[in-house]
């Protein structure tokens, strides 16, 4: 398994690139842009892209989709049956389904946005802007934090601690690390959360 | 990156060790297994994909290595030479980093989570998209160095010192901080408040 990390400058996100070199094939993880960066990324290790993993549709972590779809034919995974207007396979809330020789268990995690999903491919958990290093994604009301906490504690903080997170922005962590140190996990957080409160994007 | 295998050992919760099907504290020979890490650490200038949690180094010289995608979580690393070494995808959560020295090193996009952290150099370092949430830091220096979209939450930063740092979007937000200073750095383009967050 081979993970590549691409930082675009497009709304700062992190784009990941998971490729199985058994089978030479990659799934891109949150396409904010498609850039040359990421082309010899997949080209350089003579990848077949084969699958498009979306935590959840905003702009910031998909937009690359328009330009990787002229380069390749993907499927796109995601909570919605439609990306940006292109057609996506939805996926369901721990369910898992085979790409590119991985097997991917999605997990739902609403709050940040309805669609909010995670995808998790052995030790590694892709988890959009649902949880960032250090702070819960950005919700816009007290009952939307709420629900987003309840769903890590169930699908994600119950891992082994050294599962690995890789969020949609900003460096990468584990849930050992998170359980302990992430402010959002603080009693009492998801009370004070107002729309004001000018969490990450 | 790194494989995740559990430790074969029954109840046993660690990951398996490069090389092993057992955790390094299930290992039946640990002396040699630690040995021979320190081989394959010392052997290549390039390190890939390795897991080596709970690892124990003391003294190596490993200045002008590359590591790719490598698990040090659990270790310990004392007097351990890191200079000009990079880092990519490695994973230091909860080890311990005494008397080390990863000046000029490039760490981009790694974890040193709950690391406990004391009289080390990062000087003059590349420190991109690092998370050191929740790191205990004292006596150490990370003077001169780029330190663009790291984070500091939750950790305790003692007797240390950030100057000439270039800190864009990095949040410094440590639950405790005595004798810190940040003389030279653009603080202001750090997040400082989680209430005030910018993007």
């Amino acid at each position: 398994m081979k993970l590549y990390h691409h930082y675009s400058l497009y709304g700062f996100s992190n784009v990941y690139l998971l490729g199985n070199d058994a089978t030479k094939e990659a799934l891109v993880v949150d396409p904010a842009e498609m850039n040359a960066t990421l082309l010899g990324y997949i080209e350089r290790n003579g990848y077949g892209l084969k699958g498009v993993l979306v935590t959840h549709n905003h702009t910031h972590h998909v937009r690359g989709l328009k330009t990787l779809l002229k380069i390749y034919d993907p499927l796109i995974y995601a909570a919605n049956a439609q990306v940006l207007g292109f057609p996506s396979r939805p996926v369901r809330d721990g369910e898992p389904f085979s790409c590119c020789g991985f097997e991917v268990l999605p997990h739902f995690l609403p709050g940040h946005s309805p669609d909010s999903v995670a995808y998790r491919v052995g030790h590694l958990v892709f988890t959009g802007d649902a949880l960032h290093a250090g702070i819960l994604g950005k919700t816009l009301s007290t009952h939307n934090a709420a629900t987003l906490k309840r769903r890590l504690d169930e699908r994600v903080f119950s891992l082994p601690d050294e599962c690995v997170l890789l969020p949609g922005h900003g460096p990468p962590s584990t849930v050992g690390t998170e359980r302990r140190f992430n402010v959002g996990l603080e009693p009492g957080y998801a009370e004070r959360v107002s729309d004001r409160y000018d969490f990450f994007v | 990156m790194y494989p995740y295998d559990r430790c074969s050992e029954p109840l046993c919760q660690g990951a398996a060790f490069a090389g092993l099907g057992t955790c390094l504290r299930h290992a039946p020979d640990r002396g040699s297994a630690l040995a021979r890490a320190q081989e394959l650490l010392s052997a290549g200038a390039t390190v890939k994909d390795l897991n080596l949690a709970g690892l124990s180094l003391e003294g190596l010289d490993l200045s002008r290595k590359r590591f790719f995608g490598c698990s040090f979580m659990a270790s310990s690393f004392k007097s351990v030479l890191f200079t000009n070494t990079t880092f990519i995808l490695c994973f230091f959560d909860g080890s311990s980093v005494d008397s080390c020295d990863f000046s000029t090193a490039n760490a981009q996009f790694c974890s040193f989570g709950g690391c406990d952290i004391q009289n080390s150099s990062f000087e003059s370092t590349e420190l991109l998209h690092c998370n050191f949430d929740g790191a205990r830091i004292r006596e150490s220096t990370f003077n001169g160095s780029n330190l663009y979209d790291s984070r500091f939450i939750r950790g305790e930063i003692e007797n240390s010192d950030f100057v000439d740092c270039d800190l864009k979007r990095v949040y410094i937000i440590p639950a405790r901080q005595a004798n810190v200073s940040f003389k030279g750095s653009n603080t202001m383009e750090a997040i400082r408040d989680l209430e005030h967050l910018y993007l």
